[in-house]
């Protein structure tokens, strides 16, 4: 029987044959390491079926938060004026700075430190500025990222129990997760 | 003409908020509490003095568009660079009169709003 080049390719050792519809797939999953998670109980999905979401892998514990920047789109369909009073429309690079922002703490706390934040409240803040607000049982938070890209968004927040608060400016081009670590705590 | 009055800080202010400013839950956003882009810049209200609730959801153009929520003037005097000052509409060829009227002056920062999402109370919902 003669052997076709194929034959010979399928047969070597040294060349692995891929399905084009999987080259989109980010690498392989990884079941050698047992997950650190204190949330034992969520499970997660191999790394290869992971969504993604302004380039940043969701896990299944991150769900949620996913499912928190979906519902928030509908500030993008604010026309002008939505108000009556003259406020203006809401700029996707906005939108877009503040679930990117939000979202990158979020995961990276969940990757390094399993800890899993719940799911922020987003709206439309005053003069097209975006708000993100987390309310647990003890703690308010709330953050607003400005349309002006150049400008720092603004937080506060308090522990209702203490009342000891927190407040300042962030770099949304920076690492906060100290702020999710502290929305977090009991 | 009406005059300008003091208001006591046991006081209540009855403001509206539009349907659009509130959570899938009925309750106002952040954003609600802003100052009004057009005008004073202060963030409008009704004086419980001189309005019900009913009487301030009523001045809205939709009404049934609108919510009214209850600030204490004692709580919102506490909120750092937030003033109160009644400020009555008096009759005029293109005002519609409001005895009630009230603003809070102050900019509306985000420690601000996130207290006066703190000290409402909702009154018609």
């Amino acid at each position: 029987m003669s052997r076709t080049l194929t034959d010979y390719w399928a047969a070597s050792p040294f060349l692995r044959r891929v399905d084009p519809a999987d080259w989109w797939k980010p690498e392989e999953a990884d079941f050698s390491q047992p997950s650190k998670t204190e949330n034992s109980e969520i499970p997660d999905r191999p790394r290869l079926l992971r969504p993604r979401l302004f380039g940043i892998e969701i896990p299944s514990a991150l769900e949620h938060v996913a499912d928190a920047i979906e519902k928030s789109r509908y500030i993008l369909d604010l026309p002008s004026d939505w108000d009556e009073e003259g406020s203006p429309s809401y700029a996707h690079e906005t939108w877009e700075r503040a679930v990117k922002f939000m979202l990158q703490n979020v995961a990276e706390l969940w990757r390094c430190e399993r800890v899993r934040v719940q799911a922020p409240a987003i709206h439309h803040g005053p003069a097209a500025s975006i708000d993100i607000l987390w309310k647990t049982q003890s703690r308010d938070l709330l953050i607003n990222v400005p349309p002006a890209l150049n400008q720092p968004a603004t937080y506060y927040g308090i522990n209702q129990t203490t009342g000891i608060e927190t407040k300042g400016n962030l770099d949304t081009s920076a690492s906060n997760e100290w702020l999710l670590v502290w929305i977090a705590a009991k | 003409m009406w005059l300008e009055e003091d208001i006591p800080s046991d006081a209540i202010l009855y403001q509206r908020v539009h349907r659009k400013n509130l959570n899938a839950e009925g309750a106002p956003i952040p954003g609600a509490f802003r100052n009004t882009p057009n005008k004073q810049d202060g963030m409008s209200t009704d004086w419980e003095k001189y309005s019900t609730p009913s009487e301030t959801r009523s001045r809205a153009r939709n009404p049934s568009d609108n919510v009214v929520i209850a600030l204490p003037v004692g709580k919102v005097r506490e909120i750092e660079g937030q003033t109160i000052q009644h400020t009555p509409v008096n009759p005029g060829p293109d005002t519609l009169p409001n005895r009630a009227h009230t603003d809070v002056f102050g900019e509306k920062t985000t420690e601000a709003r996130l207290k006066f999402l703190q000290i409402y109370q909702t009154e018609l919902s």
